[in-house]
């Protein structure tokens, strides 16, 4: 997947995770893993995939699983992007 | 600093100000506009260090919590705009008869919403606003879209929990709100008024006199000259009344997003700089 270092670059700017993002994996879980990804932070991440992107993200295509894994998030942007 | 309660349009509101070191002149003053809910509760580190040091170098700084928030008397329930448009001119009226300063205004997020009403109540003095002094933080450009925002929040909040049921949407938060429900979004109650009125507000209704002065900061990944696209729109035609309008973005976090209290002390000395500017452009 193209996006995955974009993504990394999203998730360390919006939690202000600094170099822990450089240890996230695919397979690293998000949703009750990362302490700072609070319903802020997912409703700020939503926000910035948008901008970044410039696409535009419905409630109806996320749910928690697109959250459950970095591989899961950036596997649904790269759907996004394909769209 | 001096922490008191003023009483305003519907109730108390509690303020803290920040006065310039005794036996110093006072070189402007400045009044706070506050963030909306959760924003300003992540802020309140960030609010207070700036206010200290711009009194410590001879800025009057007064800090209030709105109606219904933080200290003050009521609940997010009982509050509105035009409340709060009553409690900042209740604010600038004090700081005034403190001191005859001049004023600079100095928001952040949807607290520049809030100026365009401040600007055009009733009771505030002409002279206060023939010149335009702000420093903005982050400013939201539309009220509309900030709350769409807020109410992804709640959305949010499910997948959190991990709920798996419906899939909780903002168009049926909307559609509550529309049905005059007050929805709660972490702790903090929306009513169909607040939403609908804050919906309205856009910082491009901002009126602008021929002497405006104001900075303009963003935060982002990296410094630059520039601010994000939709800013820089509202930005260039501010810019075409007058010249003393700048912006920038530092690097530094969203720190009203954050859990953890995280510092841009960046932010803190380009704001004391642009203070400087503000007043003595002027």
């Amino acid at each position: 997947m193209a996006v995955i270092e974009d993504v990394r670059k999203i998730l360390r700017d919006t939690l202000q995770i600094g170099d822990k993002a450089n240890d996230i994996a695919t397979d690293t879980a998000l949703l009750g893993n990362i302490p700072e990804l609070d319903s802020m932070a997912v409703a700020m991440l939503i926000t910035s995939i948008e901008e970044y992107f410039d696409i535009i993200i419905e409630d109806d295509d996320i749910s928690a699983e697109t959250f459950e894994t970095f591989g899961s998030l950036c596997l649904f942007v790269d759907e996004k992007l394909v769209a | 600093m001096h922490p008191f309660f003023l009483p305003s349009v519907a109730g108390k509101i509690f303020c803290i100000y920040y006065p310039p070191p005794p036996d110093t002149k006072c070189q402007g003053n400045i009044l706070f506009i506050p963030p909306f809910a959760e924003e300003l509760n992540r802020s309140r580190h960030m609010i207070s260090r700036q206010a200290r040091w711009l009194a410590q170098q001879g800025y009057a700084v007064l800090v209030p919590d709105l109606y219904g928030t933080g200290d003050s008397q009521g609940t997010y329930a009982e509050a509105n705009p035009h409340i709060w448009h009553g409690d900042l001119q209740s604010a600038l009226s004090w700081l005034q008869q403190k001191s005859d300063a001049e004023i600079c205004f100095w928001s952040l997020r949807t607290g520049a919403l809030l100026l365009p009403g401040l600007l055009r109540h009733p009771n505030i003095q002409p002279n206060h606003i023939d010149t335009l002094r702000l420093v903005l933080w982050a400013p939201v450009l539309k009220g509309k879209n900030f709350i769409v925002q807020f109410l992804r929040i709640k959305t949010a909040a499910a997948l959190t929990q991990g709920s798996n049921t419906t899939a909780l949407t903002t168009k049926a938060l909307q559609e509550q709100l529309d049905q005059g429900q007050t929805i709660e979004i972490g702790g903090y109650s929306l009513t169909p008024q607040m939403a609908s009125e804050l919906s309205q507000i856009q910082l491009s209704d901002l009126p602008l006199p021929a002497a405006a002065n104001i900075r303009w900061f963003e935060m982002g990944s990296e410094d630059s000259d520039q601010i994000p696209p939709a800013a820089n729109k509202l930005l260039a035609t501010w810019q075409t009344k007058s010249a003393n309008i700048t912006a920038k973005t530092l690097k530094g976090p969203a720190f009203w997003t954050l859990q953890e209290p995280e510092w841009s002390n960046l932010l803190i000395d380009e704001t004391l700089q642009a203070v400087k500017s503000v007043f003595n452009d002027t």
